[in-house]
């Protein structure tokens, strides 16, 4: 699954410790999102949507291929 | 710092019993191990201490270091983490359980060791699975 956030956190011009305090996750936690190591659950990931006001699919987009 | 008192408290006090039990109790095999384990909560209990009177020092350091604490307690990667060392923890405790319950049967070692061996392998087994229908019928 590939995300968008580091395109989205970069327009907004947000730090990762920032976004972290703000989803009450640690800063490695969103690095690893970032890179893509990391897959959020699902309550994680509506938290993201909801701190960027956008629906889950427009950050997260999953390849059906990749599976 | 509550929680923090209650740790001092729980740490000394068995570091009491321990130091108590160690110095005087004659019927014990192993009175030294449980001096030794006094000594060892007399350690935490300072530890402890010292912690908590640097935290009265500087409040607002001791404010930011439970709340970065707090987060890293809940956060998800870390609890995945935390569950798949667990797991890995598990697999290579079993093998080298096994490995080494093999190993004394080929040695001189008392039976009863032995058999503590593979009694042993077969409990963390049967835990493991306890827990894993327990998970099941919860989730």
């Amino acid at each position: 699954m590939n995300n968008r956030l580091e395109e989205l956190r970069r327009a907004r011009n947000i730090r990762q410790e920032e976004l972290a305090e703000a989803l009450q996750v640690t800063r490695q936690t969103i690095g690893s999102l970032e890179n893509g190591r990391y897959n959020p659950s699902i309550l994680l990931a509506f938290k993201i949507a909801r701190y960027f006001d956008l629906a889950i699919e427009d950050i997260f987009l999953y390849e059906e291929e990749s599976q | 710092m509550k929680r923090e008192w209650i740790k001092l408290g729980s740490s000394a006090a068995l570091a009491a019993v321990f130091l108590v039990l160690g110095a005087f109790g004659a019927g014990f095999a192993h009175r030294d191990i449980i001096f030794y384990m006094g000594f060892g909560y007399c350690g935490a209990s300072a530890v402890t201490l010292v912690r908590m009177l640097r935290e009265r020092r500087r409040p607002e350091r001791y404010e930011a270091a439970r709340r970065e604490q707090q987060i890293i307690l809940q956060d998800e990667r870390r609890i995945m983490l935390r569950e798949k060392s667990g797991r890995a923890g598990y697999i290579i405790m079993w093998y080298t359980l096994m490995l080494i319950a093999i190993v004394l049967m080929f040695t001189p070692a008392p039976r009863w060791v032995v058999w503590c061996m593979w009694a042993l392998v077969i409990y963390q087994y049967v835990v493991g699975l306890a827990a894993f229908r327990y998970y099941m019928r919860r989730l």
